[in-house]
């Protein structure tokens, strides 16, 4: 940690816009989002200045490996857990200040689904109780109105009605996942944060959890919130993609660019990573390299300068900046708004 | 033509010793030629996993007492042959990396103690030079320093190299890889398999490579069989099984992988989901989920050879001989 | 297969232990407390000079030792249910907090469940006793002391795991308050281990009421209590064997099978064996 403080310090400015042109107004956004965890040793930043909106009918897509702070982030989005910098915004509202009815009102709104459908549904519930449980957690409808969203929720995602008198333990993973999508329905929400749900799954469970999800955003017009490690299924599901490394934003933009053509090198190493199933695919001009470093001591500069092919001198020293450029967002000393340099 | 390395007839692995017992593995036949990388690639519960601990004999005692068929390695029966003998075939000659690293490695003793130990029973004999040399060669740095670290100070893509040294370091004929990059993160998994290719090529190894990745197959394997059910369903040359797969799983599956180049509206599924062992339907396992299903598929499928090493066993192959030619 | 046939023995028996406890003592032909000096150490019917008016032989106040033992046992199961359910309901209300709450209250909770596991039984109902003389009250104060901490030590580590479970967040995320995800979701999660810890304990109560009363701080005589009755009959262990060995052996079978029930209830309830993907 001997880089000049200054390296550390440059941020973008508060009033560089979030995005080019959100389509209407947040249903939650997060301006300059932080999450440091105090550890031994010191303070660990899981996430950094963390600015990006989901607004309705979009679907956005945050990618990044293990450890690079997509699980804070989930977590911050789900006031699961507070941050030390920045904020989580509902409607225009900070989280933390939202009390009584406008809390219940960003509960309703925002729904997640989780990877692990075997730790998402409490195995003593039947599914009617784990699904209705939103819907009995506000109490604003009678019991028969709440037995027939269930069962419209469940049809939702391709399951029968007499599924509600089951236990979870009668129901495969698959199964299970799309029970958790039908409780993230039931509230009638605006937004849903899919955390991985379909890494856990078997690959002809996977297309169809997609499909289901895809269908969601499309006859619902429903905001999707997509966390993955795999730029594959964020092409298939989302409208634009926000890489994160070392909890930071690298790169952003249309999820159709950012799998083709990206900006940032750790996008490409990503994308090479992205395995095709076709044998015949050409070899990639940029192989992944070297380890993911300690996030308890970060490199100084770029972030990812340890591990990039096209590293300098500048980017073992300064922080890039995330500069907009006519393709999206990139934090990278080697990428211009023209392209590389 | 040379003959098979290892070589499977007729493998059934039942869930105990009756005849009537539900099994994992169904008459399963598969050669590997010397050098020759196989992919076994198939869902949870196809029996991919079972099928590569049956090669070591790895099975639990249930499983064993469940086995019938013929596993030829350079042409003696494994499920056949004494302990002591099996003993020094595993490890020498064929050996094994799994998903899990850190279940692979001892907590508690040094990297250097675990990979000096594997290499005095290859019988080298400058232990220290030889575990630096093996370090360095699975790209590990600064090697002298780390045979003193302990796997729990390492990052799991460097567990899964040490494994890896540990594994080749009797120079064995065989690696068999159980979905050893799963629980590795992308970028780490294309360098791991980088690697993989490397010791291949130095070493002059055949791989039996299990994973569920088609991704996986298609970079590092030379022949892939899919299975499904306990069964293999479609053997042939990586590059045909790709272009031109013939089994309705095959197509279906390779159909419904997202990709990074391109987004369809929605992508193809196969309704519904493996079945669980002990529920498997009658005749061909897929026919319940198979859009080419007929009446005749409740019947054992005919095995059928389209072109030269690319079998399949299907009442309906998408694809008909006749119309390559 | 044996194991199988060794627990349903001993749920059998534990079933017969209840019923005795709690209907036997109507179908009494003798009074547990009235003894008839005639009949002073009369032996069991089986033996040479046994009589069939008592089954079991008499002590040596002529009392009957069935009708004791019956007795015996609706004094053993009523401390049991008492202790547990007090034990129990502190013990599982404190270490669920802690779990669930952590940091200080966690840290100070713990330190109490050690004490309570290093206080000394016996010489802590001896001193009890001593200050406010033997009663049933005694025993299950000295007893509830002691046992409370292996529930609190079970429902902390339980409720530890449970509340990582993300069904817990996702009622977070529901908006249910942290009573709410106590009740509905971490104590139906955790009672299947209490369950176990109770059914071990059934032995454990049994033993130390038993131990309590033969050392006269516990069941105050002329009530019988299976602890009681082998402390009385030990003077004529020689001549009169059955005055002890008969209350002695009844706590040996009941003990043993609450044991094996205990033993293949945890092997049912063991978390992570079904339904769990790989």
């Amino acid at each position: 940690m001997k880089s000049p403080d200054r390296a550390l310090r440059v941020v973008p400015s508060p009033e560089t816009p979030p995005r080019a042109a959100p389509a209407g107004p947040a249903i939650l956004e997060t301006r300059r989002l932080g999450r440091a965890f105090k550890v031994r040793g010191g303070l660990l930043h899981a996430l950094s200045e963390v600015t990006l909106a989901c607004t309705p009918g979009t679907s956005l897509g945050i990618v990044g490996e293990s450890g690079c702070g997509k699980t804070t982030l989930n977590r911050l989005l789900l006031a699961l857990d507070q941050p030390t910098s920045g904020a989580v915004m509902f409607k225009g509202k900070d989280l933390s200040d939202l009390r009584g009815a406008e809390r219940r009102a960003y509960r309703r709104a925002v729904q997640p689904v989780f990877q692990n459908p075997y730790s998402s549904l409490s195995p003593r519930m039947k599914v009617r109780r784990i699904i209705a449980e939103p819907l009995s957690a506000s109490g604003e409808m009678t019991r028969s109105e709440v037995d027939a969203r269930v069962i419209e929720v469940l049809e939702q995602v391709g399951l029968s009605a007499d599924v509600a008198n089951r236990l979870p333990s009668e129901f495969s993973g698959g199964q299970r996942q799309r029970i958790a999508i039908a409780r993230a329905l039931a509230s009638r929400p605006e937004l849903l944060l899919l955390d991985e749900p379909v890494s856990s799954q078997d690959i002809s469970i996977q297309a169809q959890i997609l499909n289901i999800l895809k269908d969601l955003q499309e006859d619902y017009g429903l905001a999707t919130l997509f966390v993955s490690h795999d730029l594959a299924t964020v092409r298939f599901m989302c409208d634009e993609v926000v890489v994160i490394y070392l909890g930071q934003v690298v790169e952003r933009g249309p999820a159709a660019r950012i799998c083709t053509r990206p900006d940032h090198p750790y996008t490409a190493a990503l994308l090479a990573a992205a395995l095709p199933a076709d044998p015949a695919a050409p070899p990639t001009a940029t192989p992944p390299m070297g380890e993911l470093p300690s996030p308890l001591n970060p490199p100084s500069g770029c972030a990812y300068h340890t591990r990039c092919p096209f590293a300098q001198e500048v980017c073992k020293r300064d922080r890039p900046t995330l500069k907009e450029t006519p393709r999206g967002q990139v934090a990278c000393h080697r990428v211009t708004a023209e392209g590389w340099t | 033509m040379t003959d098979p390395l290892l070589s499977i007839r007729g493998l059934t692995v039942r869930v105990g010793k009756r005849s009537d017992a539900p099994s994992i593995l169904d008459e399963v036949s598969l050669d590997l030629m010397p050098g020759e990388t196989l992919g076994l690639v198939g869902e949870s519960g196809s029996g991919k996993s079972t099928l590569g601990m049956s090669v070591l004999r790895l099975t639990s005692p249930t499983l064993t007492a469940g086995t019938s068929g013929r596993i030829a390695w350079k042409g003696q029966d494994i499920l056949t042959m004494p302990n002591r003998k099996l003993r020094h075939i595993r490890g020498e000659e064929i050996s094994m990396i799994l998903q899990d690293p850190m279940a692979s490695l001892n907590p508690v003793q040094s990297i250097g103690t675990q990979l000096k130990e594997a290499l005095r029973r290859g019988g080298k004999r400058n232990l220290s030079a030889a575990a630096e040399a093996a370090l360095a060669e699975v790209n590990i740095p600064s090697p002298a320093e780390r045979l003193r670290a302990f796997p729990h100070q390492m990052s799991g893509g460097m567990r899964q190299r040490i494994v890896s040294a540990i594994g080749l370091a009797q120079d064995p004929e065989l690696l068999i890889c159980d979905e050893p990059t799963t629980a590795l993160d992308a970028t780490i998994q294309y360098q791991f398999l980088e690697l993989l290719k490397a010791l291949r090529a130095a070493h002059h190894m055949a791989m039996l490579f299990i994973t569920h990745d088609f991704g996986v197959v298609a970079r590092i394997c030379d022949r892939v069989a899919v299975m499904y059910a306990g069964r293999i369903v479609e053997t042939g040359p990586v590059a045909e099984i790709f272009s031109r797969p013939a089994h309705p799983y095959t197509k279906a599956l390779l159909a419904s992988v997202p990709s990074t180049s391109h987004a369809p509206h929605r992508l193809p599924v196969i309704e519904g989901a493996p079945p669980a062992v002990g529920h498997r339907p009658q005749g061909c396992p897929f026919h319940p989920r198979c859009a080419a299903a007929s009446a005749h598929c409740r019947h054992a499928p005919p095995r059928t050879e389209l072109r030269p090493g690319h079998t399949l066993n299907c009442w309906h192959p998408q694809e008909h001989p006749h119309e390559i030619a | 297969m044996p194991r199988d046939l060794s627990f349903k023995c001993a749920l059998g028996l534990l079933i017969l232990f209840a019923i005795v406890a709690l209907i036997g003592p109507f179908f009494l032909e003798h009074d547990p407390l009235r003894g008839s000096l005639r009949a002073r150490l009369d032996p069991p019917a089986w033996a040479p000079e046994g009589s069939a008016t008592h089954l079991l032989g008499t002590d040596r106040l002529g009392r009957d030792v069935l009708a004791r033992i019956v007795q015996g046992a609706r004094i053993s199961l009523a401390v049991c249910v008492v202790v547990i359910a007090i034990a129990g309901t502190i013990g599982t209300a404190l270490g669920t907090l802690s779990g669930y709450v952590g940091g200080w209250l966690d840290r100070v909770l713990m330190r109490l469940v050690d004490l309570a596991l290093s206080l000394p039984v016996i010489l802590l109902a001896l001193l009890f006793a001593a200050v406010v003389g033997p009663s049933f009250l005694n025993i299950v104060i000295v007893i509830s002391l002691v046992l409370w901490s292996q529930y609190a030590r079970m429902s902390r580590g339980e409720t530890l795991r449970v509340k990582n479970e993300d069904y817990v967040d996702l009622a977070r995320t529901s908006g249910l308050g942290h009573a709410a995800i106590i009740f509905r979701h971490v104590l139906p999660n955790i009672a299947p281990s209490l369950i176990v810890v109770a059914t071990l304990q059934v032995g454990v109560v049994i033993i130390l009421e038993a131990s309590l009363s033969f050392l006269g701080v516990g069941v105050p005589p002329p009530n019988p209590s299976w602890g009681g009755m082998v402390a009385e009959g030990r003077s004529y262990i020689v001549s009169a064997w059955w005055v002890s060995a008969l209350p002695g052996l009844a706590i040996v079978l009941v003990v043993m099978a609450v044991n094996v029930v205990g033993d293949a209830l945890t092997d049912r309830i063991n978390p992570g064996l079904k339904g769990r993907g790989a």
